[in-house]
């Protein structure tokens, strides 16, 4: 490795790349055009310079930096290992397509979009490098608030709320975590935590990791706390969902990963919690593959999807926690897969709303059920999010295809583990499967009704042009998509380097697998082949010519195809019992209508709970200053007798 | 070295050479069985010449993505061909035979054959993909587990050549109930994968029942040609992966002459029976109702399932 930066000190450069963003926020927060496109400009320099932090890493650069603020709770650092530095730089690319996108996206945003991208682009940089315990809590809660602040759509304020509540119930289980690791820490240094659990005890240990793992769970839409998942992503303005999604959970994955596997350390975590975890993120991924099946806006059918991917990933972290005392090789499998495609998923995820937000803006439409035809008008978009389609559905050689693999390689070897629990790991396999398919059946079904067939509205059949810097920065992530899939093992082995400076251990996950398998011969092989074919092909008959599709006989119009609810029909019938959807038929359309169990039978009841005893307690607010002087002396009796009783 | 590539090379050439006449002959042995005389085991071949000279229609509302489909399918499934261990477990070609990776050259074939299904914006087309999908659903959990059994009975990982050489060299050892149940665990998977009865009728253009061929029903020429072919080479290909995974006994581990020979005895033998197998199961059951298939499905699941988890508990 060239190393000629070998000991330059970045401090400068990072407080840059920290501050130009901060800055930026000031010139957004002004009206007028010219204000907002210097801050806009400033985040993506700020992006830019985020980017080159994996290559100036690599070259040797020293990447610390400490801010110089007064305060009790102990120094603001920050520091970019091998790890940070990828995913800094990778959600970086990501962060600076989705403001290119946004400038010539259709959507509409509040006056403050620019100064608030800034202020995400900080808090989020901050968080993945953050050296001190305060400085990662400050940063996370400025995270979310700005996140809770962009989903602003003018119109319906209950999703953001949610999404609020939700997240501050997160918030607060993660500040708990934080605080009973630093109170055992006795520093708010984060490289000097590390494997506390010895100090913490099994049951505080794993007391934490559960806290944290249901914390961040909250962020990645573990159930049941989802709830706020889909209608957030659904009416957040597009670019919101996209960094939400995308960037945010990188931020939330990466942090988990730290505080539970270097902070507490996995030894501390009893194997029945790892295993609970893992089956709450299973059920997870499966909820979210079924459920993006139904969904006819396509922002939501992503917003299930990102819940699956994102159980896939707390499902192997968990897996990592769980094999990590019996099979270490295996543990390092999963962990490399779990980071792998947290990562992959940023990406693709970032392409198809991109993609989708691109419909959206050329056609005017929303429902699935009014796009179609859109590949024969815009070939370039389509291309784009064909990729990015196949990405999701995991075809080889694409990325997510390389991570998928590696989950489906960590749970093969478990034979080794010499535990009861072991019995799981069949059912995780056929998971993987269904879950795979499921999402697959999802994709080909949003891909095939927005861009194949027919149109089946006037705004699809006519659609405007995409501008070119939206489609530019669309096929950035989609040559991302396939290039990280050919490059999977390189990637992955830098991913193992910084996962094993910051574990202390010697991670190898190539002697996990049992296979082998490389997606740059498979890309090539396949390619290759098909090229041979069309060359033999091309001896026979040349000539091609395009007639209508064929409609027995008569003219087929707009209406006469499949819908995507008639699509999905078929899984759904065979997944009735899980899904309890009720359909019914009038004036000859089918309308399925479905209702989220998790918000029917806990959230409503509990919220319903709280209503009435807040009715309740509210008799007790009389106005009268007697009463109100009775309830003092209560509570002061009640409160002396309590000591007296004590003592 | 170089003769172990060759012979590789050759039993790749004989899966996808041969793969219309499995076709042909599966067609003609039920034809007898149902006690008609039925086409010559060559048809196929004539068909798919017929095809690939004339001229190719397209749907006017198909995408370019719609022409690149077939050659996606057909490499796919060449590739795959070379990739199966047939007649040689051998470790040039064959070590990047990795099983999961065949599962997900599978879900490419059919996620390809799925779009194109909607690229017409046809009805048959949509109804096609989205039966295809519900079975693929329920069949890919199974295929997976079934696998997984091989990969994790025989501690030879997920090579294809590794479990062939590992089962077939340690003679009866590894005969249990996890390979039986996953060996017809997968056969039912192969019905359903390759649009037999009872999942699909390959004969059929009755729009009711019609699942695979809804969806290539928009191409033609040699679009057609090159689907048709595809889809001979996947029946071909799990044929191969049955007789050489689930029963390898018999498959040449070296390139002694003698040993290949027994081997190309003993594995056309094999496949002749599964063909027969096929058209026994075809003749003898009827196309069940499209609701009806779950169940199948799902029981092959748990056979699947009861496979691995065998392994674990025994």
């Amino acid at each position: 490795m060239l190393s000629i930066l070998d000991g330059v000190p970045g401090e400068a450069y990072l407080a840059a790349a920290v501050l130009i963003p901060i800055i930026g926020i000031i010139p957004g927060l002004l009206s007028g055009k010219g204000a907002r496109s210097a801050s806009v400009a400033m985040c993506a320099i700020g992006c830019v310079l985020g980017i080159l932090i994996l290559p100036l890493h690599a070259l040797g650069m020293e990447m610390t930096a400490e801010f110089p603020l007064p305060s009790f709770w102990g120094r603001y650092t920050i520091s970019f290992g091998t790890l940070e530095s990828v995913f800094a730089s990778i959600s970086s690319i990501v962060f600076l397509m989705t403001v290119l996108h946004q400038r010539h996206s259709g959507s509409v945003f509040a006056e403050r979009y620019p100064a608030m991208l800034c202020a995400l682009y900080a808090a989020c940089l901050l968080c993945i490098g953050s050296g001190t315990s305060i400085l990662l809590l400050v940063s996370w809660e400025a995270v979310s608030m700005v996140t809770f602040l962009m989903a602003d759509n003018g119109d319906d304020e209950t999703p953001r709320w949610r999404f609020f509540t939700v997240t501050h119930m997160g918030g607060m289980m993660i500040i708990g975590a934080f605080a009973y690791m630093w109170y055992v820490a006795g520093t708010s240094d984060l490289s000097q935590w590390n494997g506390l659990w010895e100090s913490m005890g099994p049951v505080g240990s794993s007391a934490v990791i559960l806290l944290l793992f249901i914390g961040f769970g909250t962020k990645l839409g573990t159930i049941p706390f989802h709830a706020w998942m889909p209608d957030m992503y659904g009416k957040s303005p597009t670019h919101t969902t996209v960094l939400l999604t995308t960037v945010c959970s990188n931020v939330a994955v990466l942090i988990l990963f730290k505080s539970v596997l270097v902070f507490v350390g996995a030894d501390g975590c009893g194997q029945p919690v790892a295993l609970g975890l893992c089956v709450i993120s299973a059920i997870t991924a499966l909820w979210g593959a079924l459920l993006s099946l139904i969904q006819t806006d396509t922002k939501r059918i992503l917003s299930y999807s990102s819940m699956e991917n994102m159980g896939l990933v707390t499902m192997f972290l968990a897996l990592t926690v769980f094999f990590h005392k019996d099979v270490p090789a295996l543990a390092a499998v999963s962990l490399i897969a779990a980071l792998f495609h947290t990562l992959n998923h940023s990406v693709f995820k970032a392409l198809m709303l991109m993609s989708v937000d691109t419909v959206e803006g050329c056609t005017g439409e929303r429902s699935i059920d009014r796009y179609g035809g859109i590949a024969k008008t815009l070939p370039v978009l389509s291309s784009l999010a064909l990729i990015g389609v196949m990405t999701m559905s995991s075809i080889p050689p694409m990325s997510s295809f390389a991570s998928e693999w590696m989950m489906l390689q960590s749970l093969l070897g478990t034979d080794a583990i010499d535990t009861a629990f072991r019995v799981v790991m069949p059912l995780l396999i056929a998971l993987m499967g269904l879950c795979g398919m499921v999402v697959a059946t999802s994709y080909a079904r949003m891909y095939g009704f927005i861009f194949l067939g027919r149109p089946r509205s006037e705004g699809a059949a006519n659609p405007k042009t995409p501008g070119r810097l939206s489609l530019g920065s669309m096929a950035v992530l989609a040559a991302m998509c396939i290039g990280m899939g050919l490059a999977a093992f390189p990637i992955m082995d830098s991913l193992e380097a910084g996962a094993s400076s910051l574990i202390g251990i010697d991670l190898d996950y190539r002697s996990g697998l049992s296979g082998n398998m490389d997606p740059l011969v498979i890309g090539l092989t396949v390619v290759g082949t098909a090229a041979l074919i069309y060359g033999i092909t091309r001896i026979f008959s040349k000539r091609t010519r395009e007639e209508d599709t064929w409609g027995c006989g008569g003219d087929l119009d707009e209406r006469m195809q499949y819908s995507s609810e008639g699509f999905s029909q078929p899984i759904v019938r065979v997944f009735h019992p899980v899904l309890g959807d009720r359909s019914t038929l009038s004036s000859g359309r089918l309308y399925t209508e479905f209702t989220e169990p998790f918000v029917k039978y806990i959230y409503k009841p509990v919220g319903d709970a709280f209503s009435y005893v807040s009715v309740k307690v509210r008799l007790l607010q009389t106005g009268n200053i007697q009463h109100y002087l009775g309830y003092i002396l209560i509570a002061l009796v009640a409160v002396l007798l309590a000591v007296r009783l004590s003592c | 070295m170089l003769t172990e590539i060759a012979v590789e090379i050759v039993q790749a050439l004989m899966l996808i050479v041969a793969a219309p006449l499995l076709a042909g002959i599966v067609s003609k042995t039920k034809a007898r069985m149902q006690g008609r005389s039925g086409a010559s085991i060559l048809q196929p071949y004539r068909d798919l010449r017929r095809l690939m000279s004339k001229d190719s229609v397209y749907s006017r509302s198909g995408s370019w993505f719609m022409r690149v489909i077939p050659f996606l399918c057909l490499a796919s499934m060449v590739v795959l061909a070379c990739l199966t261990p047939f007649i040689l477990t051998g470790t040039v070609l064959g070590d990047y035979g990795d099983l999961i990776m065949v599962v997900y050259m599978f879900s490419m074939f059919r996620f390809c054959m799925v779009l194109g299904g909607l690229e017409g914006g046809s009805v048959f087309g949509g109804m096609g993909s989205s039966r295809e999908m519900m079975m693929s659903v329920l069949i890919e959990p199974s295929l997976l587990l079934s696998i997984s059994t091989l990969a994790v009975l025989t501690d030879a990982g997920t090579s294809m050549s590794g479990i062939s050489y590992a089962i077939s060299s340690s003679g009866l050892a590894m005969v249990g109930p996890a390979l039986i149940l996953a060996s017809i665990s997968f056969m039912v998977t192969m019905l359903a994968e390759n649009a037999r009865v009872p999942f699909d009728n390959p004969a059929t253009h009755l729009e009711l029942t019609m699942v695979h061929e809804a969806m290539v029903l928009e191409y033609s020429g040699r679009g057609l040609a090159m689907m048709e072919l595809g889809s001979m080479i996947r029946l071909m290909v799990f044929s191969a992966m049955l007789s050489s995974m689930f029963l390898p006994w018999g498959i040449s581990h070296d390139t002694e002459p003698l040993s290949l020979l027994v081997s190309v005895v003993v594995t056309v033998a094999k496949i002749l029976a599964i063909s027969i197998g096929l058209a026994a199961v075809e003749s003898a059951m009827t196309k069940s109702r499209l609701f009806k298939t779950p169940n199948l499905l799902t029981i092959s699941f748990a056979l699947s399932l009861l496979a691995l988890i065998t392994l674990y508990i025994l």
